[in-house]
């Protein structure tokens, strides 16, 4: 990430997982004193977390953007939950509506 | 290991929330797979007061006369009050379940007060004093002792206000029994409490401790500690560097002076990871 680009939010880490930069801010945009909690963006980068964070999906996001191997976890949820409609089902009931018309 | 000496004054207090599971998880209840969680350390205590219970003793008599008595066992630690100076906002909101409000206005952090909250979450509290050893061998030498209630709630109450006085805040301390110590390992034949639980328990360390919780994503492996550890042993069980994964002891692979831990496998995710260090106060 270039120096002008830096997102005031991302922390960055060395190779060997020790802590390079911190990050201006915390994940909402506030202004923090101590790092009591952080969570990794990747290999790369981390973000600060408040007290009593629990919006696993804005971590979520933000590892969809950065992290180019993360993998989304409810995507897959998502997936396993809900089978896609198979083609002959959809074809048969087109071609039912089409044939009363024709009537 | 230290087994005579004499407590000399408060030191600090170390508070973590933790999770269902009794396993300690920082300033957060429910922290992410990927996130390192501090436990939160207070400076300006000025007070602990707690006391046990005072139990009860029956007396057997009939006709004129005694005929013995029984007496009924209450240990327990029992409501107690921490007086503070210090109005630390992280350790008022996670004990009070509610936000930090910076967002609304830059300028401010704003908490309050959060009366409708139905319960409150619950916490391990660490209270450590400072010691001086009376044993032979480390006679004189100067460490510290850790009040443990591994299961307890806190309640934040603002201090009143009073001209030209200072007005700490307090903190009203409700200790349970909980049957795993302060880093989720159950308690067992080893310390031979009844059913194996306690409310409170205490030991020694020649330096100050600090609790990092780890919470695995199945990916990395390896996570910063909050202060430098004094040692790089990882042995399991007998070195200054603690660690359980999932309340079973578990050895680091490796930790640096410089507070980088590694671990020997990355897991899965949602593991716990809890470290527990010996330091001398300089941050990582």
């Amino acid at each position: 990430m270039d120096e002008e680009q830096k997102n005031p939010i991302l922390g960055e880490y060395n190779e060997d997982g020790s802590i390079k930069e911190k990050p201006a801010l915390d994940i909402n945009g506030g202004a923090y004193e101590v790092i009591h909690s952080l969570a990794r963006i990747g290999k790369q980068y981390f973000v600060v977390l408040p007290v009593n964070f629990n919006d696993h999906a804005r971590l979520n996001e933000l590892r969809l953007e950065f992290d180019p191997d993360y993998v989304d976890p409810d995507a897959k949820v998502e997936e396993a939950a809900t089978p896609a409609p198979t083609v002959p089902e959809f074809r048969s009931r087109r071609s039912s509506t089409s044939e009363a018309s024709e009537e | 290991m230290t087994t005579k000496f004499v407590p000399v004054g408060l030191f600090r207090m170390t508070v973590a929330l933790t999770n269902s599971n009794g396993y300690p998880t920082g300033v957060t209840a429910t922290p992410a797979a990927g996130s390192t969680n501090q436990a939160l350390y207070i400076k300006t205590v000025q007070g602990a007061g707690w006391s046990q219970g005072e139990g009860k003793t029956e007396p057997f008599t009939g006709g004129d006369g005694q005929y013995g008595q029984y007496r009924f066992p209450d240990s327990s630690i029992k409501p107690f009050n921490i007086r503070t100076q210090q109005h630390d906002k992280t350790l008022q909101a996670m004990v009070s379940a509610i936000n930090i409000n910076s967002t609304r206005n830059t300028r401010y952090s704003r908490t309050g007060n959060n009366p409708r909250l139905p319960a409150l979450p619950t916490c391990m509290l660490i209270l450590t004093s400072h010691l001086q050893s009376q044993d032979a061998a480390t006679s004189g030498q100067n460490q510290y002792e850790h009040f443990v209630f591994p299961a307890c709630t806190m309640e934040w109450q603002y201090g009143t206000a009073e001209y030209q006085t200072a007005h700490p805040s307090i903190l009203r301390v409700t200790p349970t029994l909980s049957a795993k110590d302060h880093m989720g390992v159950a308690f067992g034949s080893a310390d031979g409490y009844q059913d194996n639980m306690t409310d409170m328990f205490d030991f020694q360390s020649v330096y100050p401790i600090h609790i990092t919780t780890f919470i695995s994503d199945g990916a990395a492996t390896t996570f910063n500690t909050f202060y430098k550890p004094i040692s790089t042993v990882v042995t399991v069980a007998t070195s200054a560097n603690d660690m359980a994964k999932n309340g079973t002891l578990t050895a680091l692979s490796a930790i640096t002076l410089a507070g980088l831990a590694t671990l020997s496998a990355a897991g899965t995710s949602g593991d716990v990871h809890v470290l527990q260090i010996e330091h001398n106060e300089v941050a990582a």
